[in-house]
C-alpha cells in the first residue's frame, strides 16, 4: 500500500520521522483516507478514520 | 504512483460535442515519437478538445469561452437535423492506459427533442437552461450517463468498473488538472500567481493530504479529549495526589525522609525546599531517630536524677526524691488533662452544629406552636379522601355533589389544602426538634462538666508546677557547684526533650495525614478507573492521536521546506537550460512565501519578463514539480508558442522533445505556431520537433461552423 499512492517526497519524510511502527502505519492509512476523501469530495470515511486511529492506538496499548 | 506512471491517452472519440458534428476520432496511441499535434485556427475547437477530455473525466469544461455555456452541450446541427420526438446523443469516450492496464471512459448526454411550440418560433424552443449542459429546447428531456470499462492486459475482455469516479481520481486526480491539461493563459500568468504555485506544490507533493490529515486528526483529537474529560474530570487530580503521597511515604523508609542524593550523608526535610534543615544520616528513619533521641535525653535526665538521689547530703536526696515523685505526678496529670481535653474537643465537634443552630430552632418551634395554638394550621387532607366523596356524589356533611360547580369547588379546596400541607410537615419537624433540644441540654451540661474538670486539673497542675519550682530552687540554692551543674544540665535536657517530643507529635501527624490522603486518593482513582473501564484505553488513544498529530506536523514542515528547495533547484536548472539569454539572468529562486524570482542585473525581473521568458519560467516550474514527484500523467498544452518566436522557439522545441521521451505530450497549436517558418532561426516548430512527433491532426471548420478532425497531410 505504501508505494501505491504516496509519492517519494512524503514517503521519505514519513519513513524518517521518529515514530513507532504502528504510528507510521496509521499515518499511511490516514493519508490514504485523505486521498479518497479528496477524490470523492465526501466525508463518508470519517467513521473509518476514527476507527483507524482507535485500532492503531489499541494495538499499541495491548 | 504506479497506476499513472507512463499513462497515455490512447484515443479520444467525440460525437456531437459542441462544434464537433457527428463522430470524430483522434488516435493518440504511440507509434513513433511521443508528441501529438492537433492543429487548428482560433475558434476551430482546440480548447474544446481540452474541454471534452475534462468533461468526460470530471464533468467540467474549465477552458470554455464565455459565450459557449449559452449553447447546448450537444451539437446544434445534430439537434436541428433530428426529427421531433427523437433522441439526440452526445458522446465523449477516451481510452487511458499504460503497459499494464487499459481504461475506457465514456460519458453520454441524451436529449429527447421536444415538439415545436404552437407558434412555430424556433427561438422560444431554446429557453431551458441546464446548469451543466447549456440551453435546450423547451420541454426537451436531458439525461447524462456515465460508464467506465477497464481491462488488464491479457484479460479476456472489458469489465465495467463499479466505482468509476473514484477510479478516475486515482489515475488522474482532478485537483491536479492545472498541471497536466494546460492552456496558454495559465502558463502566461503562472509566474505571478503565487497561490497557484503554492497550491501546485502542495497538491503535487501530496502535502494537501498531510494538511487535511492534520485538520482531521486535530478535530478527532479534540473530540476524543472531550469524551475522555467527560468520563472523570478529577482522575488526574486523584492520580497526582496518589503519586505525591506515595513518593512521600515510600521515600527511603516510608517514614517521611527523602534521601537528599544517592551518596548523601544528610537527610533533607521532605517538601520544605526553602527550609534548609538537614538531619544527619543514621541509616534509620527520621521518626525512629527522633524517638531514639528522646530516649537518650530521658536516660540522661534519669542519670542526673540518680546522681541527685544518691547524693551524700540527706536534704539533697530528700528534695531530689520529692522532685522525681512530683515530676511523675505532673507527667501523669498532664496526660490525664490532655486526654480529657481531646475528649472534650471531639464532643464539641460532634454537637457543635446543633449548638450553633439552637437559637434558630427555638424560634422555629415557637413560630409553629403559635400557629397551632391559634388554629392556623390545616387539617391534613389526602387525595384518596376527596376522591372517595366525589365518587359517592355526597359530602360527609350531607351536601349533594352531583352538581359540577360543587365538584369544582371541592377540587379547588383540595388544591388549596394541599398547598397548606407544607405547614403540616413543619409541625412534624418541630416535634423532632423539640425531642432533640431536650438531648441538647444534656450535651451542654457535659461540656460544663468538662470545663470544671479541666479547671481542677489545671489548678492541681499549677500547684505541682509551683512545688516543682520551689524544689528546683532549693536544689539550686544548695550551695554546691555539682548540684547546680546537674540542675542546669537537667533543665537544658528537659528543654531539648520537649522540642524533640513536639517534633515527634508533628511528624506522626504528618505521616498519618499523608497515609490517609494516599489511601483516600487511591480509593478515588480506583473507583474512577473501575467506573470507566474504557477510560485508560481512551486516554491511550488520545495520547496516540496526539503523537500522530505531532508526526504529521513534522512531516508537513519537512515536506514543505524540502519540496520548496528541490523545486527551486530544478526550476533554476530547467530555466537556464531553456533560456536563450543566459548571461542576462543570474538566478531563479522560490522564496519562503512561494514567490518565483528571476534575478536580472541584480534585481528581481519576474514582472518584466517577455512572453517567451514567462513561458520558459512556467514550463521550467511545471516540469520541475513533475520530475521531483515522479508525476507522469500525459501533458496537453493549448497554444504553447502563441507569443514566442526566434531562438526561444528552438529551445522550447528541444526541451519538449526531450521531455516527451518519458511523458506523452499533446500540443494544441495554430497553423502559425506550428508550420510557419521562423525567419530568425530559419525553421518551423514542426521541423524542430519532427523526430519526436507521433501523430498530427488538423481541425477543419465548415462554413456552418462545425468542426471535423482529419489526419494532417
Amino acid at each position: 500500500m505504501r508505494d501505491s499512492f504516496i509519492n517519494k517526497i512524503v514517503r521519505d519524510e514519513i519513513d524518517n520521522i521518529d515514530a513507532s511502527d504502528s504510528e507510521r502505519d496509521l499515518i499511511y492509512k490516514l493519508l490514504d483516507f485523505e486521498r479518497r476523501l479528496a477524490n470523492l469530495g465526501k466525508t463518508r470515511y470519517m467513521e473509518d478514520y476514527r476507527r483507524a486511529v482507535e485500532n492503531a492506538a489499541g494495538a499499541e496499548y495491548r | 504512483m504506479s497506476a499513472r506512471s507512463d499513462l497515455q491517452i490512447r484515443f479520444l472519440r467525440i460525437k456531437n460535442y459542441r462544434q464537433y458534428y457527428g463522430e470524430q476520432e483522434i488516435d493518440l496511441s504511440k507509434s513513433n515519437g511521443n508528441i501529438n499535434i492537433i492543429q487548428g485556427e482560433n475558434g476551430e475547437g482546440k480548447s474544446n478538445i481540452l474541454n471534452a477530455i475534462n468533461y468526460c473525466l470530471y464533468l467540467e469544461e474549465p477552458h470554455i469561452k464565455k459565450v459557449s455555456p449559452l449553447l447546448p452541450i450537444i451539437n446544434l446541427r445534430a439537434i436541428r437535423e433530428a426529427p421531433l420526438g427523437s433522441e439526440v446523443d452526445m458522446e465523449i469516450e477516451l481510452e487511458l492506459g499504460n503497459k499494464d492496464n487499459s481504461h475506457r471512459i465514456k460519458r453520454t448526454v441524451h436529449m429527447k427533442k421536444a415538439e415545436l411550440q404552437t407558434d412555430g418560433s424556433e427561438k422560444k424552443n431554446y429557453e431551458v437552461k441546464h446548469e451543466r449542459l447549456g440551453t435546450f429546447p423547451v420541454n426537451s428531456a436531458t439525461r447524462d450517463t456515465f460508464e467506465i470499462k477497464s481491462v488488464k492486459r491479457g484479460s479476456s475482455g472489458w469489465v465495467i468498473n463499479e466505482n468509476t469516479e473514484s477510479f478516475i481520481h486515482e489515475i488522474l486526480p482532478k485537483r491536479l488538472t492545472s498541471f497536466y491539461f494546460l492552456d496558454g493563459e495559465f502558463l502566461e500568468s503562472l509566474h505571478t500567481n503565487f497561490d497557484q504555485i503554492k497550491e501546485g506544490i502542495k497538491e503535487i507533493s501530496q502535502l494537501s493530504l498531510v494538511l487535511s490529515a492534520i485538520e482531521h486528526t486535530k478535530s478527532l483529537l479534540k473530540q476524543l479529549e472531550i469524551e475522555t474529560r467527560g468520563q472523570d474530570p478529577d482522575i488526574d487530580k486523584h492520580q497526582e495526589e496518589v503519586n505525591r503521597c506515595s513518593e512521600w511515604l515510600s521515600s527511603t523508609d516510608g517514614q517521611g525522609n527523602i534521601k537528599y542524593s544517592n551518596d548523601a550523608i544528610w537527610w533533607k526535610k521532605p517538601f520544605d525546599h526553602d527550609e534548609l534543615e538537614y538531619y544527619p544520616y543514621s541509616g534509620k528513619p527520621r521518626l525512629d531517630l527522633k524517638k531514639e533521641e528522646e530516649e537518650v535525653l530521658k536516660d540522661m535526665i534519669a542519670e542526673i536524677d540518680r546522681n541527685l538521689l544518691e547524693h551524700n547530703a540527706s536534704s539533697i536526696r530528700s528534695w531530689a526524691s520529692e522532685l522525681v515523685r512530683l515530676e511523675r505526678t505532673i507527667e501523669r496529670d498532664e496526660s490525664h488533662r490532655d486526654k480529657k481535653s481531646l475528649e472534650n474537643m471531639n464532643h464539641i465537634a460532634a454537637i457543635g452544629p446543633e449548638i450553633y443552630l439552637t437559637f434558630c430552632i427555638r424560634n422555629f418551634i415557637e413560630f409553629v406552636d403559635e400557629k397551632r395554638v391559634r388554629g392556623d394550621l390545616p387539617v391534613k387532607w389526602t387525595d384518596t379522601f376527596v376522591e372517595d366523596i366525589l365518587s359517592q356524589n355526597r359530602c360527609i356533611c350531607g351536601n349533594d355533589l352531583t352538581d359540577v360547580t360543587a365538584q369544582n369547588n371541592l377540587l379547588k379546596w383540595r388544591k388549596k389544602s394541599k398547598e397548606s400541607e407544607q405547614l403540616d410537615v413543619a409541625v412534624e419537624a418541630s416535634v423532632n426538634f423539640k425531642n432533640n433540644s431536650k438531648k441538647l441540654k444534656n450535651e451542654l451540661s457535659k461540656i460544663d462538666q468538662f470545663r470544671r474538670d479541666m479547671r481542677e486539673y489545671n489548678n492541681d497542675l499549677d500547684q505541682h508546677y509551683a512545688q516543682r519550682k520551689e524544689l528546683e530552687q532549693k536544689l539550686k540554692d544548695a550551695n554546691e557547684d555539682e548540684i547546680k551543674k546537674l540542675m542546669n544540665e537537667k533543665e537544658a535536657r528537659q528543654n531539648q526533650l520537649s522540642y524533640i517530643q513536639r517534633d515527634i507529635v508533628e511528624l506522626e501527624y504528618e505521616i498519618k495525614d499523608h497515609a490517609n490522603k494516599f489511601n483516600e486518593a487511591r480509593v478515588q482513582v480506583s473507583t474512577a478507573e473501575n467506573k470507566t473501564k474504557s477510560l485508560k484505553r481512551k486516554r491511550s488513544t488520545v495520547s496516540f492521536c496526539r503523537r500522530t498529530l505531532e508526526h504529521l506536523e513534522t512531516i508537513r514542515d519537512n515536506v514543505l521546506t524540502n519540496m520548496r528547495i528541490k523545486v527551486a533547484e530544478r526550476t533554476r536548472k530547467n530555466f537556464f537550460n531553456l533560456i536563450w539569454k543566459q548571461d542576462e539572468f543570474s538566478n531563479v529562486d522560490l522564496t519562503d512565501d512561494y514567490h518565483l524570482t528571476v534575478i536580472k542585473n541584480g534585481f528581481d525581473a519576474v514582472h518584466t519578463l517577455s512572453a517567451g521568458e514567462r513561458l520558459v519560467l512556467a514550463l521550467s516550474f511545471i516540469v520541475a514539480i513533475r520530475d521531483i514527484t515522479g508525476f507522469r500523467a500525459p501533458l496537453i498544452i493549448d497554444t504553447p508558442l502563441g507569443k514566442i518566436s526566434g531562438k526561444p522557439t528552438k529551445n522550447i522545441a528541444d526541451f519538449i522533445s526531450k521531455f516527451s521521451q518519458d511523458v506523452q505530450v499533446t500540443l494544441l497549436v495554430t497553423d502559425k505556431e506550428y508550420q510557419f517558418m521562423d525567419m530568425e532561426i530559419e525553421q518551423s516548430f514542426r521541423n524542430l520537433i519532427k523526430e519526436s512527433v507521433n501523430r498530427e491532426y488538423a481541425l477543419n471548420r465548415s462554413p456552418q461552423g462545425n468542426t471535423t478532425v482529419t489526419v494532417m497531410k
